[in-house]
């Protein structure tokens, strides 16, 4: 028990401890981390008048960032899968922050839900037993469930793994295994769910689709490696774990089928929508072109199309995708491509028109900026403290001291 | 759910057999004739045997009236009784009060008397569960103009500042 | 009264005469039916005698669910909310909490032949139920449509002016009452829910405000509390529902429950009484006798979006 006290000190020791370029990092984090209590502490007092959410537009920013977070939590399993079915050597070594990268992108999902709650003093309503979750009934209990359950798994597998490298022990099979082969199972859950919650509404024509799952899930295997590939550029050179090039080039592997499949869901589900031009089309219809010249996402949307486009031209010749920078480039246009596309391309429109037809736009309030911004500084944060840690440990460098006999 | 929907079916289809026990609401007329208490034609009329014209005197209050009914009504005196200044008269010559004018309405609109009668038309207050009150012709139909007249609607919500105005058609 | 009397004169005097009758057979109406008396006795008696009302706000993170409270814990957090509320507004506040009518089935029907679109509904019932002004929340909507279509995405709610205009008619749409309601389907934590007499109800006491109904509502009828709603003083009912129309914290949701400390108790609703046409209907569908009832056997209606298979209580028809 108390060497278990000493490993929690001494990681968090590590943790905050590091050089000049570190403190500098966390501290920008820590500032943008403060506007954004700043800015939800005026939320909390004023209620969510703050927000430019209105009855008509009730979901915005923060669910947006939710679900498109989500998808990064998801992405973990293409670590996952690798490493622990496929028994590959080279992904094994960052398979560990490719779970604290879940880890932290759970960690945001929950903030978003927290912050976009009108009510978060009563957030034992929905813990079971104490509160009342409505399941199985209520899709939004489920994601409730699925994403604590996506927690605790993540924060125990990798919890287990680098405890025991830190004692010097070998990891017992049992104590981890198992819960390997349910996180892949639930990783896909997640952003199964998450997808539900809105294909399952009658009443919103623009979300209740078939596709909605499969075109979450694959943007989520789009995105997710998008982001690890800038991630472990990121590590390589800051960090001493130096990753293997075939670690980047299984993902670019990854980026090359879902990144396309994403853009052909896409593209089936506009085809429904405006080839069949039925009144349902009219949020398909404002997202690209807006309504009486009103077009608020319009430049966005087509901008993630263009970016989602230039990506997979990078990814396809190989004398680009070879130029590392450039490769980056296509990560970077990737993640904020699918970020638009997912948050404000799917989440926004469905609102607009409202089902009895009423038109107001949405565009996030200065509170919702800072407020998102924060969250994704928190998860920021979160992930560069673990991650230090978790190399530390993984190189050796943080180790409990042999006891000399 | 489904269930319940087929409830729903089904009470629709036994509503006209619906067993004792239920709540059977109570329906009266709004009584009128307390109303014209504010306004007492003895007021002005003193003399009741007095013969009315069909023109009313140039500074009768009864001017502002305006006729807008039934082409073929060209006296006061086809509705109103000429000797009991408070009274009606039907076609066929009875009398009737002010407070069974739904009679006089009747002549002519048979089918809404039926869809009055049974509730379709016609505004109701008072309780859906003891008595209903429901209005008589003449509460919302002025007798000699009857079409609903329009009235200024009551101010509609902010649009919200992000709302779109919809084209004018 | 006073302001409709006061701000239009181009209500012809047939209407006005209307509404002073309606009112006096309102008063006549509520002093028989008066229960309240008796409510708020049984409410302070158990109050007295049950200590859990001096529970401190720790109790309050933990306080149980609306449906697993038994009946004296229910008075007891209507004493509570009763306190709560006078707080909170300065008031003499009366909290009732009438019980469902077995064997009522209440449905509401709507001639869109003679809706005319003066919005007297929506002012009654925002009075009746103590709803935000500023930001204003309003139950129902009324679409102005053209003749000629039924798509809702044609519809304005936004006209002012004289009504009814020309080659318009006019939908009012509020909560539906579903029988098959998907906003209860999604809440998360049960807040909202289905009675026994089909009104489905919101615990304001309970809701955390996520929105996911609003989301999934597809006559769009629910409304959130963006900020504390403000109610000019004068104007607060002080006559509140529990599960209705009691003055709403902020960030919760609320609806239309078809005025259920009213309807339970015998009353109609307060747009029914409001509306100047008589084109509301409101009644019990057990009872053959009732005009609802009637009309649904001899008038062809509708509901909206039936393809969703909520299964509305409220439907319109054209008289």
């Amino acid at each position: 028990m108390i060497s278990y006290i000493n490993y929690w000190i001494n990681i968090i020791k590590f943790a905050f401890i590091g050089g000049k370029k570190f403190y500098l990092w966390t501290g920008f984090l820590s500032v943008l981390i403060g506007l954004g209590f700043a800015a939800y502490t005026q939320q909390f007092q004023n209620g969510l008048i703050v927000t430019n959410l209105s009855d008509q537009v009730s979901w915005g920013a923060y669910i947006a960032n939710f679900t498109f977070l989500v998808g990064v939590a998801a992405a973990a399993v293409l670590l996952v899968v690798p490493t622990y079915i496929y028994k590959r050597d080279d992904v094994k070594e960052v398979v560990l922050i490719g779970e604290l990268l879940a880890i932290s992108a759970i960690v945001m999902c929950l903030l978003f839900i927290i912050v976009d709650m009108g009510r978060p003093d009563r957030f034992m309503h929905i813990i079971p037993f104490i509160g009342r979750l409505n399941f199985p009934a209520s899709i939004l209990a489920w994601d409730v469930v699925v994403l604590n359950g996506y927690l605790i798994l993540n924060l125990h597998i990798p919890g287990y793994l680098l405890y025991k490298m830190y004692k010097n022990q070998n990891p017992s099979k049992k104590y981890y295994m198992p819960f390997v082969i349910i996180s892949i199972f639930w990783a896909v859950s997640i952003h199964t769910v998450t997808a539900f919650l809105y294909s399952g509404l009658g009443g919103r024509p623009y979300w209740n689709s078939a596709i909605l799952a499969p075109r979450f899930l694959i943007s989520a295997f789009a995105s997710g490696p998008a982001l690890m590939i800038i991630i472990f550029a990121l590590i390589n050179h800051f960090t001493n774990l130096k990753v293997k090039q075939s670690v980047s080039n299984l993902l670019l592997s990854i980026l090359k089928v879902t990144l396309p499949i994403n853009m052909f869901l896409l593209g089936s589900e506009l085809f429904k929508e405006f080839y069949t031009d039925s009144t349902h089309a009219l949020s398909a219809h404002y997202l690209f072109f807006g309504i009486n010249g009103h077009a608020m996402l319009a430049p966005f949307i087509w901008s993630s199309i263009l970016f989602s486009f230039i990506a997979m031209a990078i990814i396809f010749i190989p004398k680009l995708r070879n130029n590392k920078k450039i490769l980056y480039v296509a990560c970077v246009l990737t993640f904020i491509g699918i970020w638009i596309e997912k948050g404000m391309g799917l989440i926004i429109p469905g609102f607009i028109p409202t089902p009895i037809g009423d038109l107001v736009e949405y565009t996030p309030s200065m509170i919702e900026f800072l407020v998102s911004v924060g969250i994704w500084s928190i998860g920021g944060l979160i992930f560069t403290l673990m991650v230090k840690v978790a190399i530390a440990i993984q190189t050796g460098e943080l180790r409990e001291k042999k006891k000399t006999a | 759910m489904s269930k319940i929907h087929m409830v729903n079916l089904i009470l629709l289809f036994m509503v006209p057999s619906m067993p004792k026990g239920n709540i059977i609401a109570e329906v009266k007329t709004m009584p009128r004739i307390k109303k014209i208490k504010n306004f007492p034609c003895s007021k002005c009329h003193k003399n009741k045997k007095r013969n009315f014209q069909i023109s009313l005197p140039l500074n009768s209050p009864h001017n502002e009236i305006v006729f807008n009914h039934m082409p073929s009504i060209n006296s006061c005196y086809q509705c109103h009784s000429k000797n009991n200044i408070k009274g009606l008269i039907l076609r066929d010559g009875r009398k009737l009060s002010l407070s069974n004018s739904n009679q006089l309405c009747w002549q002519c609109h048979g089918e809404i008397k039926n869809d009055w009668r049974t509730g379709l038309h016609g505004k109701e207050t008072g309780s859906w569960l003891t008595t209903k009150y429901r209005y008589s012709c003449i509460e919302c139909h002025e007798a000699h103009s009857p079409r609903p007249h329009s009235m200024k609607a009551e101010p509609s919500i902010q649009r919200p500042k992000f709302g779109i105005t919809k084209q004018e058609h | 009264m006073k302001n409709i009397d006061n701000d239009n004169s181009s209500i012809p005097n047939e209407l006005k005469r209307a509404q002073r009758v309606e009112k006096k057979t309102k008063q006549v109406l509520d002093t028989k039916i008066e229960r309240r008396g008796f409510l708020k006795m049984a409410a302070a008696a158990a109050a007295a005698t049950l200590p859990a009302k001096e529970a401190p706000a720790f109790f309050d993170f933990f306080k149980k669910h609306y449906k697993e409270m038994t009946p004296a814990e229910k008075k007891v957090a209507i004493a509570k909310l009763e306190k709560k509320l006078e707080k909170k507004l300065g008031l003499d506040i009366n909290v009732t909490n009438p019980d469902p009518i077995d064997n009522a089935h209440f449905v509401y029907g709507l001639d869109l032949s003679k809706c005319n679109g003066s919005r007297k509904c929506v002012t009654a019932c925002v009075k009746e139920n103590n709803q935000g002004r500023d930001p204003a929340i309003q139950y129902i909507k009324v679409l102005e449509m053209d003749i000629g279509t039924m798509n809702l995405e044609k519809g304005d709610q936004y006209y002012n002016g004289i009504v009814p205009k020309k080659g318009k008619f006019y939908m009012p749409i509020q909560c539906h009452q579903c029988d098959n309601p998907p906003c209860v389907k999604s809440c998360p934590v049960e807040a909202t829910w289905k009675e026994k007499d089909g009104i489905v109800v919101i615990d304001s006491e309970w809701c955390i405000g996520c929105r996911y109904c609003m989301a999934a509502c597809p006559y769009e009828a629910r409304r959130f509390n963006y900020s504390e709603p403000k109610i000019p003083k004068k104007e607060v009912n002080t006559t509140q529902g529990y599960l209705s129309n009691r003055v709403k914290p902020k960030g919760v949701v609320e609806k239309c429950h078809f005025c259920l400390h009213r309807t339970r108790e015998g009353k109609l609703p307060a747009c029914q009484e409001a509306c100047p046409t008589g084109a509301r209907k409101f009644g019990n569908l057990n009872d053959p006798k009732s005009d609802v009832a009637i009309i649904f056997k001899k008038k062809r209606i509708f509901v909206l979006k039936e393809e969703l298979n909520t299964s509305p209580r409220f439907f319109y028809y054209f008289g």
